[in-house]
């Protein structure tokens, strides 16, 4: 950098001393902290950081003087200067023109008074930014008009204070009207000198909203800022770095931390819904440590596999942040175009998540303790019938299957349950040991669950270092016994400026998450679910046989007790410890103002240890309509037949490596800065799987005390895979005069899942943004549009995920088990991997993003709009469903193949206002994404109505339901796509190619939307008055669908099967069934039910109405109380005279209430499901504490 | 010396391309070392044997949960009505249940898939194994014997399909269907290439560590099986019940046919002069002694590793109250077919017979049929309907009852010793082909070819080695009842029924409005009483064009050179 290219504002007449104590406006950056003439004598330094194979080396610095100079000109004592102080000396060519030679003597002469020494007689002033000395000509005419006192000279002091009272530090204080600033130091303290007879001071601190004050002539004034009111000067995180708000181009949302305390939420991914502009979500399960959301950013793109976002904490890739404690986090933000995510190359696609831990403040020292305690229930499960109900409705649909049975010319069937019987029950005479009274579902899951929350964090600091420790803890219960989570995490971020030039970051975080679930776990994927086995399980049968044990109803897959279920089949414990540990440090390299080194270097380590157990249970069977006799004793449930112990130890370990460059600096009205990056991360996984069986003895459950038989070993395994990244990035942005924006970045990035002719490519973006409110012109004609800034990126992003890795490689696998026997040996094999595909390679996105940000009416009203236009080629598709079974799969596992169209648009509407002491503010999130597939390879004969290029990711496909049959007359033609006979009361599909026959292959089409709604809203309001504060959210989706019945989702082997459940068909596979259920099921009574036909199970009827319909399709939108708080702060005066820093009780409740189209589940039910893990409704309270 | 720290810096944003990223798999082999080794090739068709367990036990797994086609037919009953256990039942009495969308009973798919993992196994042998020739040709015979057993079984439920004989037919979107003569003598080209170059037995060879792979006699004997299904379409099919150009096989080829197999079937009969096979004298053992004579090809099992559920599948209810699924039991038409000891047929209208009906009946029976009264894991079966665990329950009036609705229970292939079969499985080994079964074929091939006296010694042959008199019958149409009667009691719950009825074209007429029967047993104390009761709820029905059952979707949908066989 030439130094005669940039010049020095020269307009403003200060005087020496305002120039040494106080910055030019223009050196305040967002990068770099300001720092006064207060200068320390700092002892010789000498650090050595050997991080890898770095190894950096730094001279001794010194903050003071020594020469013997004689006719030596400026510039070579300046360097003398530099290379004594490890300052840095920035002067104009011009200034120093005409400078003479000079003579001076020091010794160890402090450098202040050395400067002073040489520059005040040259007519030289110099001004010093963290190491950079600047020299500028003192003006004549300022020069005078100080020194001759003409005008009176005073200082204005003061405090600033945040509503609570603590001090802040780093705010600029300005003197209206003219670039005289000060900051307030550690104790909030400041003192700015004016000449002015009516000082108005202006004070503006990040994440503090900016306050003017008329001091009148007062020489102490104390001032309070209120946190966050500016939102355009919130930092808001963005890819490697930060930006502030109003100069951002890229498309980001950004929450507070606080503002996720806000909801009792044990799972980070369930506080984002309806917070977010652009962020979608789906909470599938309640269960404790399995409820994450299903988070997408702006939609899909895309109709391959894995459409998450990548999410960043701290700067570095982790897998997840469900389970970090809400109070470790600063800030969440989204990345959702392309100019912002380009930065991210090949993992871009699909938007990212960037989340940021706390860090300590300086001079604010702190303890803070969160506390609450939650009860949960279940938000919805549909009641199933009692013991009287179920046997009346056996009975009715007994008539309906006898009246389909003499239409077969096949015998009637009795009823099995008598008039008798049915009176014994119900008044309570029954003597039949057969027969009672349960409710299963009731004493499954209408329990409360109790959970608690407790975090301390204790930050501070100083201006040389700074730390933010926590500790916390959830414990989580489930409403399902022996269901529950644990976390525990610890986290200890320091900050520390090492010497003048070099910092470092310090983050370490560990956290242990245990879960804990029966053996036969509640989940809506798991074999014989509890859930499942509650529905099933006939109401008439007593809980407990005469001795204590619990009865078993027969049902089609098996015997089942859902309470013996859960609490006898054993355990399923999970303990997962997870590392985060980052080094980031910071180099300012000297003598050039704004350029940084950085090297961030992350280990990660996770290990998961499971540890199941599952032991078979004493049941006392039922049969099926067995109504006489005795029970049958049963200690073998299906499933689990003897005593068996899985343990399995998975790790998990990321390593990344991130040395960049950063140079910011602003020259006049231009202000640039730069990025460059090489980006390495290898992540490996390796798994040990061992176990035991046939336990002789209950109690240890330990591999060595299982069975010692040779029949009874459990074969060990193993095994491990490694996957890597590169790439590089670079980014630049420049801003002139705060109106004209523009932002260009790239990356270069490999992945190893492809061959390396393909492996390497470069992802550019591009953004341009105007601040039309800087205008002239804008302020004049709309002085109520605070700001308007207009901003459009475009760029592309890839994405490389496959299935498995390597689908370049041919590759060959060896059978995990035996296969087949041989010699009498168990004989494993080998068998090959789907062919190689040597041309795969990314798939591309290329976004558009034009929106607009904007402050209206004194900042009170905020609107900002964005609409966006992302195009997806290359889809990265797997093969299978598209090419004929006589392929035996010799195809390539995937496909470059097709393109997507996705767009949307997000808006944010944010209104705050104060009257007297009541504030409130609104904010309203809306964000639409609709995607369209484009082109895809499909099968040449399937019909028109089938195809999928046209259509929406995820829609469903299925017969049109016309209603139900009504007679036997109408449908004694009729042939279901299934075969069997169609009785009346079951779905009359639409033939839509009218060949007169009702196939799945012909009249089956698009019927509903993904589950994955299009539409997501919030509105988020916040009231507050004195002491008491209420913050409420109401969260929405819709245009989503779901599906009762249809293809099953979620367990291996049933997936994408069309099947009925207990939910969908009256007593399905002998099961109970659900109120709403029968009462809405067609019979000749009820010839207008929303379900079909009636029945108990009694005649073989076909599974017509099992086939994916739009008769069991229901509406998935809904709106839903996601969370509302009320807390009360204590005030201050009465705390501290406990000498506490702020006390804070607060009540939140969450999933209060729903509206939407489903009466009996959660509109977020996963689809066509036996029962599963609802949504919790939760209840909260509690305290937050900060000690001082 | 800020130099030396930005040079540091700098030069290690080089240095950093030493962090590769170039790795390899950890989870998989990569294709250099797969051909290297003759384990490996081991390997590889260990995996390629695994296709014969989905036919294990007479099952078809592709029609649901353990079902057996002879649920299909006239010699056993399935108890279940509900879908999964009861798909046979389904099926057996509802003819519409078969469509293109749902075939009823498809392996397409799955055969498909094997037989690709089949070709592509010979074409790396041709292209990449070190192997010698010799071995070659013996690991291609192995292969060719299972890929000619997985066509077999498309042969006998589409008729007409694709052949696909090397690796290049896999990448073909267009691939036509053959016509079924084509596909027959495709079939029989794979068996007789095997036979050709399998070794006799494995006993004796590398610590007979390779015994249970296939060898010359089980080649031979599936190649007898090919030529008597093709020659039976020949003569029976006669394009009588479907108008699809392919199927069928020239109804002058039968005779050729029938010749082929009795050849085939000779040369095991050659093999078993030599000493590698002879029929058991004691039926009961064949199917619990896993190495006998009689086995020509079977599957062993190892408990823990690979075991199978026939017990807990088959096993009459009181071996596990509450737990034994009792699939299917045998009908009481199978029970009847049975002769007595002296090989005059039994009849419920001849008083002694009617009296005492599980008397006295041929050794076949008291090995094939459990029956009440019968001695069973030290227990007296009560087969009544008041008879407790193992009692007899009417069908239909329970969906899935899990008892007798037959007053039977299958005995052949049960394990007498296992008590445990709930949590340890069963072991016992499944015979897929059985010298009984190639004299049966021989016999058939004979007898249909007009060598009456040779099928009628040959038939002959194994029914004094089942301890019963020669056969009362002379003619043709005679002797070929006799052969229809033998099988049945012979190859009963192995899986051969359902296909002989439709090799036969008798399917429609035996399986077709009738329904099936059980004995209901009382016993009053003073006497028992044996009341005949349907066994089906629903008249059977089997509609010609099921002859051929459709092909997928999947595969009609997807592949441009194929058309659907005509009638569906």
């Amino acid at each position: 950098m030439k130094k005669d290219q940039w010049s020095i504002p020269e307009e403003i007449p200060v005087s020496k001393q305002e120039l040494c104590t106080h910055e030019p406006s223009n050196s305040v950056s967002s990068f770099g902290v300001v720092t006064t003439r207060v200068l320390m004598r700092i002892n010789i330094v000498t650090l050595m950081l050997i991080i890898g194979c770095m190894q950096i080396s730094a001279r001794s610095l010194s903050q003071t003087v020594s020469l013997t100079a004689t006719a030596e000109s400026l510039a070579r004592i300046f360097s003398v200067v530099e290379r004594q102080t490890g300052y840095y000396v920035m002067y104009s060519s011009n200034t120093v023109k005409n400078v003479p030679s000079l003579s001076i003597t020091a010794e160890d002469m402090p450098l202040e008074v050395f400067l002073d020494k040489v520059l005040l007689p040259l007519s030289l002033t110099y001004t010093i930014n963290e190491k950079t000395i600047m020299v500028t000509k003192a003006q004549e005419n300022r020069s005078k008009s100080s020194l001759s006192k003409d005008v009176q000279q005073r200082t204005v002091r003061g405090q600033v204070t945040d509503g609570e009272g603590r001090p802040i530090s780093g705010v600029t204080v300005r003197l209206k009207g003219t670039d005289v600033v000060s900051f307030t130091d550690a104790g909030g303290n400041f003192n700015i000198s004016t000449t002015a007879q009516n000082a108005v001071l202006l004070f503006t601190g990040v994440g503090y909203g900016s306050k003017e004050i008329n001091a009148g002539d007062a020489e102490m004034i104390n001032v309070i800022l209120d946190e966050a009111v500016s939102h355009l000067d919130e930092i808001i995180v963005v890819g490697y770095g930060t930006q502030l708000r109003r100069n951002v181009i890229g498309s980001v949302s950004q929450i507070a931390g606080e503002e996720l305390q806000k909801a009792p939420a044990m799972n980070l991914t369930n506080t984002l819904a309806g917070r977010l502009p652009g962020l979608t979500s789906l909470q599938q399960s309640g269960r404790p440590g399995a409820d994450n959301a299903t988070l997408q950013i702006r939609g899909r793109s895309s109709y391959a596999a894995g459409q998450s976002p990548l999410i960043m904490i701290d700067g570095v890739q982790r897998s997840s942040f469900a389970y970090l404690d809400p109070s470790e986090i600063e800030s969440i933000s989204i990345l959702k175009d392309a100019v912002s995510t380009a930065v991210y190359g090949l993992q871009a696609t699909n938007g990212i998540i960037l989340i940021t831990t706390k860090r300590g403040k300086a001079n604010d020292t702190k303890i803070n303790y969160e506390g609450s305690f939650q009860i949960g229930q279940n938000t919805r499960f549909p009641e199933f019938l009692n013991a009287v109900d179920y046997m009346l409705w056996y009975n009715k649909g007994t008539d309906l299957d006898n009246d389909y049975r003499l239409h077969q010319n096949e015998d009637p069937v009795p009823y099995v349950y008598g008039p008798r019987l049915i009176r014994s029950i119900y008044d309570g005479t029954n003597t039949n040991p057969l027969f009672g009274q349960t409710d299963w579902v009731g004493d499954l899951l209408a329990n409360n669950s109790q959970s608690q929350h407790h975090s301390v964090s204790v930050s501070g600091g100083n201006e040389k270092s700074r730390y933010f420790s926590s500790i916390s803890h959830l414990d989580q219960g489930g409403v399902i016994k022996n269901t529950n989570f644990k976390r525990y995490n610890v986290r200890s971020n320091i900050s520390s400026q090492l010497t003048n030039l070099l910092s470092a970051d310090v983050r370490l975080a560990y956290r242990l998450e245990a879960s804990k679930t029966p053996g036969i776990s509640p989940d809506n994927t798991s074999y014989m679910n509890p859930f499942y086995q509650a529905a099933m399980m006939l109401p008439n049968l007593p809980k407990y046989t005469e001795d204590g044990v619990y009865t078993a109803h027969h049902s089609n897959p098996g015997w089942i007790n859902p309470l013996a279920s859960v609490e006898h089949s054993g355990y399923q414990h999970r303990n997962n410890s997870v590392f985060q540990g980052d080094v980031d440090v910071k180099f300012s390299v000297p003598g050039v103002q704004g350029l940084d080194l950085q090297l961030l270097v992350a280990y990660d380590k996770t290990s998961l240890e499971g540890k199941t157990w599952l032991q078979p249970y004493d049941l006392m069977g039922r049969s099926h309509e067995q109504r006489t006799g005795t029970f049958t004793a049963l200690s073998t449930v299906p499933g689990i037949t003897q005593t068996s112990l899985q343990q399995n130890h998975n790790q998990n370990n990321r390593m990344t490596f991130r040395p960049y460059v950063n140079f910011s600096r602003t020259f006049g009205l231009h202000d640039i800065s730069l990025l460059g990056l090489y980006e390495w991360s290898k992540y490996r996984s390796s798994r040990l799987s061992a176990g035991a069986r046939n336990f002789p003895l209950d109690g240890l459950h330990e591999i060595d005390y299982g069975s010692t038989s040779l029949d009874d070993i459990v074969a060990a395994s193993g095994g491990s895979s490694v996957t890597a990244r590169a790439g590089y990035v670079a980014r630049a942005n420049y801003a002139y005069a705060d109106k004209y924006l523009l932002e260009v970045a790239a990356r270069w990035d490999a992945s190893v899942n492809f061959a390396k002719h393909n492996r390497w490519n470069m992802f550019p973006g591009f953004g341009l943004g105007w601040v039309a409110s800087n205008e002239d012109f804008f302020s004049e004609n709309l002085p109520f549009v605070n700001f308007f800034k207009l901003k459009y990126s475009v760029g592309q992003t890839g994405n490389d995920n496959v299935a498995q890795a390597f689908p370049y490689l041919q590759t060959y696998m060896l059978s995990t088990d035996p296969v087949y026997v041989l010699g009498g040996n168990p004989v494993s094999s080998i068998y090959t991997s789907a062919p190689p595909n040597i041309d795969l390679i990314w798939e591309t996105s290329t976004t558009h993003n034009l929106g607009f940000e904007s402050q209206w009416l004194n900042n009170k009203l905020g609107f900002d709009f964005e609409v966006f236009h992302r195009f997806t080629v290359d889809i990265l598709n797997p093969a299978s469903g598209i090419f004929p079974p006589t392929m035996g799969g010799f195809y390539p596992s995937v496909f470059n193949d097709g393109e997507m169209l996705n767009r949307g648009i997000d808006a944010q509407i944010r209104y705050s206002d104060q009257i007297d002491d009541f504030k409130y503010s609104v904010t309203g999130n809306f964000n639409w994404a609709k995607n369209k597939i484009i082109k895809r390879r499909e099968s040449d004969n399937l019909p028109a109505w089938q195809r999928t290029v046209g259509r929406s990711f995820g829609e469903k496909i299925g017969f049109i339901a016309d209603g139900l049959y009504q007679s036997w007359e109408e449908t004694k033609d009729i042939v279901s796509p299934s075969g069997g006979i169609v009785p009346p009361g079951f779905f009359r599909y639409r033939d839509l190619n009218n060949d007169g026959r009702i196939t799945r292959a012909d009249d089956m089409t698009f019927i509903g939307r993904s589950n994955m709604p299009e539409i997501m809203y919030g509105l988020n309001i916040d009231l507050q008055y004195k002491g008491f504060d209420l913050s409420t959210l109401f969260q929405g989706a819709a245009l989503s669908d779901v599906f009762l019945s249809g293809p099953y989702e979620g367990s291996s082997a049933t997936s994408g099967i069309d099947a009925t459940t207990v939910m969908s068909r009256t007593f399905y596979q002998r099961g109970n069934a659900p109120y709403f259920l029968v009462e809405n099921s067609w019979t000749p009574d009820n010839p207008n039910a929303e379900f079909p036909r009636l029945t108990a199970g009694k005649a073989a009827m076909g599974a017509h109405n099992a086939h994916a319909n739009s008769g069991f399709l229901r509406n998935g939108a809904y709106l839903r109380l996601k969370s509302a708080q009320i807390g009360y702060t204590i005030p201050a005066k009465v705390v501290e005279k406990v000498k506490l820093g702020g006390v804070r009780l607060h009540a939140t409740a969450s999933n209060l209430f729903t509206w939407d189209y489903l009466e009996y589940f959660d509109p977020e039910m996963p689809n066509v499901h036996n029962g599963f893990y609802p949504q919790q409704k939760l209840f909260a309270f509690g305290v937050s504490v900060t000690f001082k | 010396m800020k130099n030396t720290i930005i040079i540091s810096l700098v030069s290690l944003l080089f240095f950093t391309n030493a962090c590769s990223i170039d790795l390899v798999p950890t989870d998989r082999y990569t294709e250099e070392i797969i051909w290297d080794s003759e384990n490996s090739v081991e390997l590889y068709l260990n995996g390629l044997y695994t296709e014969f367990r989905n036919f294990e036990f007479g099952r078809f797994d592709n029609i649901g949960t353990s079902n057996a086609t002879d649920g299909l037919t006239d010699i056993m009953k399935y108890t279940s009505t509900a879908s999964g256990n009861g798909t046979v039942n389904i099926l057996a009495t509802d003819a519409s249940r078969y469509t293109a969308t749902s075939p009823g009973i498809s392996y397409w798919a799955n055969a498909y898939t094997r037989i690709r993992r089949i070709n592509e196994f010979i074409h790396g042998l041709h292209n990449y194994s070190q192997a010698s020739d010799e071995d070659k040709l013996r690991y291609e015979a192995e292969a060719r014997f299972i890929r000619g057993y997985v066509y077999s079984w498309l042969a006998r439920i589409n008729g007409s399909f694709v052949i696909i004989e090397d690796l290049e037919g896999h990448t073909k979107l267009d691939n036509p269907r053959s016509s079924e003569d084509d596909c027959w003598n495709f079939i029989a080209s794979d068996f007789a290439f095997a036979g050709e170059h399998l070794p006799k037995t494995w006993k004796g060879v590398a610590s007979n560590q390779y015994v249970g792979k296939a060898t010359k006699g089980a080649a031979l004997a599936m190649l007898a099986r090919t030529w008597i299904y093709a020659a039976s379409i020949a003569a029976f099919d006669k394009k009588l019940y479907n108008d699809d150009p392919l199927t069928g096989v020239p109804q002058e080829k039968a005779t050729t046919y029938y010749e082929n197999a009795i050849a085939a079937a000779q040369s095991v009969v050659a093999l078993a002069e030599e000493g590698y096979y002879e029929l058991e004298a004691d039926f009961a053992n064949i199917f619990r002694q896993s190495d006998n004579k009689e086995s020509i090809f079977r599957i062993d099992y190892v408990t823990r590793f690979i075991t199978h559920q026939y017990d807990f599948g088959f096993a009459p209810p009181g071996d596990a109250p509450g737990q034994a699924m009792v699939y299917g039991v045998p009908t009481a038409e199978l029970v009847n077919e049975f002769e007595m000891s002296d090989g005059s047929t039994f009849n419920w209208s001849n008083p002694a017979h009617a009296a005492n009906p599980y008397a006295n009946r041929e050794p076949r029976f008291y090995a094939t049929i459990l029956y009440n009264g019968a001695n069973w894991k030290g227990r007296i079966l009560n087969t009544t309907e008041s008879g407790g665990a193992d009692g007899f329950v009417q069908m239909g009036s329970i969906s899935e009852p899990r008892k007798t609705v037959t007053g039977y229970y299958a005995k052949k292939m049960l394990d007498p010793e296992n008590t445990s079969f709930i949590q340890n499985r069963s072991t016992q080994s499944w015979h897929e082909i059985r010298y009984a079964e190639v004299l049966l074929i021989l016999s058939e091939a004979q007898i249909l070819s007009d060598r009456l006296t040779e099928g009628k010694n040959t038939l002959n042959e194994l029914r004094n080695k089942r301890g019963l008199p020669d056969v009362v019958a002379n003619t043709k149409e005679q002797l070929f009842q006799a052969i229809q009667h033998e099988r049945i009691v012979e190859l009963a719950f192995e899986g051969h029924r359902y296909w002989d009825l439709r090799r036969w074209r008798l399917a429609h007429i035996k399986l077709n409005n009738v329904r099936f029967t059980g004995h209901k047993i009382s016993d009053l104390g003073s006497g028992t009483i044996y009341e005949t009761v349907s066994a089906d709820t629903r008249d059977r029905e089997f509609t010609e064009r099921m002859y051929y059952l459709p092909i997928p979707l999947a595969e009609t949908q997807r592949n441009n050179g194929l058309s659907q066989i005509v009638g569906w």
